[in-house]
């Protein structure tokens, strides 16, 4: 197997997780893996991001092919079915609307600062050492909270079908996966409509 | 001489990670249109690891006519 340089991309969602135990502001950085794969999917009517260049894909690799952490056991069908993939999609966009609008309060003056991170979207786990309150504006901070939050919850669900299941199971329901496959269909069906 | 199987992908299953195209030693599968993969027959030698990796399990090995 031809070894490509983004292979080693495994090693950015490593350093991801580890900066935003540090400081959450690293958390925007965050953004980087939301935004390019629907650029590519929007712009360019590719899912080179999943195919390529997502880390967390190839961190599950790693683990559960390289490592063997991964059972290898086959995917239950209802989690790549359509309708789990969007409800799980609708689901988490949901919370990440509730996220920004409790980032809106805060910069509202609405609500304080909170310096916890909110893990499977119910347990607040204090992670306030890693921000000194008064760096930046309290909504920065604040959507630094709750993305992290959410990108380690989606680490963790995935890490836990990597071991039940095979090591790319979470792709067959993440969020970016199906809104990207979603796009890039569209766009197929329309170019091959003209 | 051509492997007496070759893997063929379920488009209706595929969700297009990719996972098939970084494991095939021989390079032979691609992403179309970013929605599905595709193994290219000619290329392909059979070895299933793609089939043994795909989240899905919509690759079947099938033999060439």
């Amino acid at each position: 197997m031809k070894k490509h340089w983004y292979q080693n991309l495994w090693i950015w969602s490593v350093i991801y997780f580890s900066l935003g135990f540090f400081n959450i502001l690293f958390a925007w950085l965050g953004m980087i893996d939301f935004l390019l794969p629907l650029v590519l999917a929007v712009f360019g009517g590719s899912k080179a991001f999943c195919n390529k260049y997502c880390g967390r894909g190839h961190l599950f690799m790693k683990l559960g092919s390289g490592l063997k952490i991964s059972r290898n056991k086959p995917t239950p069908k209802w989690m790549y079915s359509k309708w789990f993939r969007y409800g799980f999609l609708a689901f988490f966009m949901t919370m990440f609307a509730l996220m920004v609008f409790n980032t809106y309060l805060v910069a509202a003056g609405a609500d304080s600062l909170s310096e916890a991170i909110k893990l499977l979207w119910t347990f607040n786990v204090p992670w306030g050492w890693t921000y000194s309150a008064g760096f930046v504006p309290d909504w920065i901070a604040q959507y630094s909270f709750g993305f992290y939050g959410l990108m380690l919850t989606s680490l963790l669900l995935g890490l836990l079908v990597m071991i039940l299941y095979k090591p790319r199971t979470w792709c067959t329901f993440c969020p970016m996966g199906t809104m990207t496959q979603g796009i890039c269909q569209l766009r197929a069906t329309v170019s091959d409509k003209k | 001489m051509a492997s007496k199987k070759y893997a063929e992908v379920n488009k209706k299953n595929c969700i297009a990670c990719g996972t098939c195209m970084i494991v095939c030693p021989k390079e032979a599968i691609e992403i179309k249109q970013g929605y599905y993969a595709f193994a290219e027959p000619e290329t392909c030698v059979g070895c299933a690891k793609c089939a043994k990796e795909c989240p899905t399990g919509c690759i079947s090995l099938e033999v060439r006519p």
